[in-house]
């Protein structure tokens, strides 16, 4: 009977020390969503030069500039894909002035801020606008 | 028999759940660790939310190993109650006493020593 409950004793140890060892530790909190702010409230109009260009105006807010290094810029042109337009801009806006004005277009535009760490932060909405040739 | 199946799987059980816990655990420190190189936050999204995925599969699996572990603890106080309360006493039953075969080899319990033994029955 003595070994029975040694046995018993023994087992039940045993059960709390698997139990107990290994336990869940804690992730790390992510930093992506915070680390360099985003850009927001995206605003787009457009003109046209005398030298027959068009002249796409974008601006846009942060709401806070701890780690923020410059902005850059996307573009899209007829739904293609979006390929890097400009970078390094340190004002919350920019001028697009390098399309002809000979036909139209359909323009869209993300921006990212990228921080003193050199990480690239969440792209801004989209904003999309359309431009029709004037001459 | 039930018993004893039953105490091995739950037990097995227990033990399969917690390596997996394990092993979950190593890949999100490695996650973890790529998570912080990452340099724009597209990538880092993609793995924090891995990382979240192998997070609930981990503590699904401490939940399982939990859950295993426990039962296993149940089956085998149960046998233990089984053997000391729910059945007769059987008796000594010396084994050679019900085989008549020439050769025998078998678990054999004599006061307080367990052992296999060797038995040859002579003629």
């Amino acid at each position: 009977m003595k070994n029975i409950f040694t046995t018993i004793l023994l087992f039940l140890a045993g059960s709390f020390y698997l139990n107990s060892c290994g336990k869940a530790e804690d992730i790390i909190s992510p930093t992506h969503y915070s680390r360099v702010p985003r850009a927001v409230n995206l605003s787009i109009s457009y003109d046209t030069t005398s030298t027959g260009k068009y002249l796409v105006m974008i601006n846009w807010a942060v709401e806070s500039t701890n780690n923020l290094k410059d902005f850059e810029i996307y573009r899209s042109v007829n739904n293609s894909n979006f390929f890097f337009l400009f970078g390094g801009m340190t004002s919350a806006n920019y001028v697009d002035s390098s399309l002809a004005n000979t036909s139209d277009y359909s323009l869209a535009y993300f921006v990212n801020g990228r921080g003193i760490d050199r990480f690239v932060g969440q792209s801004s909405d989209t904003i999309k606008i359309s431009v029709t040739k004037s001459f | 028999m039930g018993i004893s199946l039953a105490f091995y799987g739950t037990a097995l059980s227990a033990i399969i759940a917690h390596n997996n816990a394990q092993g979950r655990e190593d890949r999100i420190k490695v996650l973890t660790q790529d998570y912080n190189t990452k340099g724009n936050y597209n990538d880092a999204e993609k793995v924090w939310q891995t990382i979240l995925g192998e997070k609930e599969n981990r503590d699904n699996d401490y939940d399982r190993r939990s859950i295993f572990t426990w039962l296993a603890v149940g089956v085998w106080l149960y046998n233990i109650v089984d053997v000391i309360f729910l059945t007769g006493d059987q008796g000594e039953n010396e084994f050679s006493h019900n085989n008549n075969s020439i050769f025998n080899f078998n678990f054999m319990e004599h006061n307080n020593f367990n052992g296999i033994a060797l038995k040859l029955n002579l003629p």
